[in-house]
């Protein structure tokens, strides 16, 4: 097996310390940090489309997601940096669970598949107050914004967001996206957000779909 | 009849795992107030980041410390409910954001009309025993939803409720009814109306907001309930056992703060412990695990002689259909056998996202029918027959026979909504299923059933607790 085809093999057997080896081997090989995220970008999307199709399950694809997320962080992106280069992201996506609430399983799933589909995610945990919002924005330029709420009782937090980002003048800068158990297609289009999904696959389309990547 | 799932064996296994986990690993609690009380008995607390580790001998002093028995009681002293050992009794479910539309049958968005017609259901309903929110007040205002919730639930039954609070504040108001309508704290807490619901975050946190309800409660020795909802293979171990022991933990560290709040403090162990659906990332309500983990754990809090608070009678499905009624059976079968003394979210659709009282009908049923199951056979000389058998002889019928006069009610199960008809008598009837005769009787109870007034001069007094200002 190649050094390349280890790596592929690595992460489809969803084995982190697996493919942190095979990404070390390949670069002492001399393949270039960039032709080995070529091979985990196109490997996590080929496990995002068995997912897909009900042959995997959302273990397998959160495990993919962090064992890619460990060996571009630990091995590829300083190399990358190094050369000056920022590795290709589909886009920036920071996400958070609303103040008031501390259901983040949800979140942590939609957060775990913007990666897996190439996003860069900046997760901002839970019980999330308006202006830690407005501070992420403000901070990371992200391209998306995601609100998650599974009570009813923190969904004006969603609306508060949205306002506070009016009044900075920051709401064209970001798309927003809404999800969580209460959360309606209507509530999203009232509030005045870009996007709603009712489940991590569906948020991922949407949020592909609202930066023109379909 | 009585299953147990577990040998003692494992039931010990059981048990130390969970005292290990509290002392290896510990939990995190974010309360003040109970972090500072464990610190003080005791428990190796991290200042930073409030790691609570809980020695052993407090875990097993305080599931001593807590009374082997929790009695609930109605608006008045005659309805009675026992947990304890094997006793078994439903619970309607809590807090939903939609319900199935008694008229319409569309789901719709939860408001307060709802609560009270979920509390006059149950109060009507001789197989349901604890009242509950049912869903959501979300036309009321948001700070004070949960008293308006709690409001409607005391006025429209006199059973025993479960108390679900949003904050602190909330559940002041809502001790504050109980007392009103017990007429005093004294008598609230000789005879509890209510038990208080507090709910610890999978993996091993305490939130602030849940510890703080639990203490207020706990400081005044009403009874209180800790059960976090773990879902097995994403916050808890994929294993049945594993999620059971770290739902254990979660759950006795309620406990703990109680003990140690108030010592002797009412308390009822419990969970909401099932599967995540690895395809759609649901919590299965209606999953078999569930069942099963509720089962075994039911067994454990019965070694600890500590009340248990289970599942039962809910469903993954859209609506009161079929899916829903075999998942709400096996569910509340498993629940029944297994002496889980309280078994909730009955008429849960939808992995806990909405309450259909067409649902709860067939459920007050279905627990009439599962209670026959669970009598068991009763063997004695009596109904053992042999004289019987013997006087009637080869070629006759015992259908005159005294013997069958006398035992026939006792041994035989009535249905009352099933149905046994032949073909022309139920063609006859309007060829009615199951869901259509659940609707018709619900439609009769919303028509007809009055609960029992509160007086004029406690209604008031209500009502005020209702309108005072929020920072009471
Ligand atoms: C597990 C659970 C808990 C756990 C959470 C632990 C944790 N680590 O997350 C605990 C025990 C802590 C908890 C606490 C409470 N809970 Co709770 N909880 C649940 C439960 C049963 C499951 C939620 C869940 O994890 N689902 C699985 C995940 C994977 O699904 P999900 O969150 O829906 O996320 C998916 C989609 O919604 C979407 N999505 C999610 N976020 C986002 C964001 C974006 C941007 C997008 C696009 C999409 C998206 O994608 C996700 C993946 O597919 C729900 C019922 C339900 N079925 O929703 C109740 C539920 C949400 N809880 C409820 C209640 C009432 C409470 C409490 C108030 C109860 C109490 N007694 O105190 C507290 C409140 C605590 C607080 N302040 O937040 C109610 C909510 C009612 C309401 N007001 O709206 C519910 C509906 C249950 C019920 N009927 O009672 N709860």
């Amino acid at each position: 097996m190649s050094e390349l085809e280890a790596v592929k093999d690595a992460l489809l057997g969803f084995d982190a310390e697996k493919l942190a080896k095979a990404t070390e081997a390949s670069l002492k090989k001399n393949i270039s940090p960039q032709e080995i995220m070529n091979v985990i970008t196109a490997s996590l999307k080929l496990i995002g489309e068995k997912f897909e199709k009900g042959e995997l399950l959302l273990v397998h694809l959160v495990a993919s997601g962090e064992a890619a997320k460990r060996a571009i962080s630990e091995y590829l992106e300083p190399l990358l940096s190094k050369e000056g280069t920022v590795v290709a992201k589909i886009g920036t996506v920071a996400i958070g669970t609303v103040a008031g609430d501390i259901h983040d399983i949800g979140k942590n799933i939609v957060a775990s598949m913007f990666f897996s589909a190439g996003f860069k995610v900046i997760d901002l945990g839970k019980d999330v107050s308006v202006e830690s919002f407005i501070k992420a924005v403000e901070q990371h330029e992200p391209d998306i914004l995601g609100m998650s709420t599974l009570l009813s009782t923190s969904l004006p937090i969603q609306r508060e967001v949205v306002e506070a980002l009016n009044n900075k003048k920051l709401r064209e800068t970001v798309k927003i996206i809404v999800g969580g158990a209460p959360v309606t297609p209507e509530w999203a289009e009232e509030i005045g957000t870009d996007g709603y999904a009712e489940d991590a696959l569906e948020a991922v389309n949407v949020g592909l779909r609202l930066l023109g990547k379909e | 009849m009585r299953l147990n799932i577990l040998s003692r064996d494992e039931l010990e296994s059981l048990h130390l795992t969970i005292l290990e986990v509290f002392e290896k690993t510990g939990v995190k609690v974010h309360s003040e107030r109970a972090f500072k009380t464990l610190k003080e008995n005791g428990a190796d607390v991290d200042e930073k980041t409030h790691l609570t580790k809980i020695p052993s001998h407090l875990v097993e002093e305080a599931i001593r410390n807590a009374p082997s028995f929790v009695h609930l009681y109605g608006r008045n002293s005659k309805y009675r409910l026992k947990l304890e050992r094997d006793s078994f009794y439903t619970v309607l479910g809590s807090t939903v954001t939609h319900v199935i539309d008694p008229e319409t049958f569309e789901r719709v968005t939860a408001k307060k009309t709802y609560v009270e017609q979920a509390a006059r259901v149950a109060d009507a309903l001789p197989n349901i025993h604890v009242a509950a929110q049912f869903c959501l007040a979300m036309d009321c205002p948001p700070e004070n939803q949960d008293v308006h919730e709690m409001e409607a639930v005391f006025t429209n039954t006199i059973k025993p409720a479960m108390v679900i609070a949003y904050s602190l504040q909330g559940v002041k108001k809502i001790i504050e009814i109980g007392k009103i309508i017990k007429g005093g704290i004294e008598r609230l807490k000789r005879e509890p109306l209510f038990f208080v619901y507090s709910e610890p975050t999978s993996p091993l946190e305490y939130s602030e907001k849940a510890a703080e309800i639990l203490i207020e409660t706990a400081k005044l020795g009403l009874p209180i309930l800790s059960a976090p909802c773990v879902q097995a293979g994403a916050t808890g171990p994929v294993t049945l056992a594993g999620t059971l022991v770290q739902s254990f933990v979660e759950s006795l560290t309620g406990l703990i703060i109680a003990q140690l709040t108030r010592k002797g403090t009412p308390c009822i162990i419990g969970e909401v412990a099932t599967v995540m659906d690895m395809k759609t990332a649901v919590m299965g309500y209606g999953a078999p695990e569930f069942s099963v983990i509720n089962a075994a754990s039911s067994q454990l809090a019965h070694y600890y002689k500590i009340p248990f608070f289970g599942t039962g009678g809910c469903s993954d499905s859209k609506l009161p259909d079929a899916q829903a009624v075999a998942e709400a059976t096996m569910s509340l079968l498993m629940a029944m056998l297994t002496g889980t003394n309280l078994i909730h979210d009955i008429g849960y659709l939808e992995s806990a996202t909405t309450g259909s009282l067409e649902m709860v009908i067939i459920e007050d049923e279905l627990y009439s029918m599962l209670n026959r199951v669970v009598k068991g056979m009763k063997v004695s000389e009596e109904t053992l027959a042999l004289d019987v058998i013997n006087d009637v002889g080869p070629g006759g019928h015992y259908l005159s026979h005294q013997h069958t006069l006398k035992l026939i009610t006792e041994e035989h199960w009535f249905p009352n909504l099933i149905d046994r008809s032949r073909y022309g008598a139920w063609k006859a009837k309007g060829k009615k299923d199951l869901l259509t005769k659940a609707r018709e009787k619900l439609h009769n109870i919303l028509r007809e059933h009055e609960p029992e007034p509160l007086s004029n001069d406690v209604l008031k007094q209500v009502e005020g607790i209702l309108e005072s200002p929020k920072s009471n």
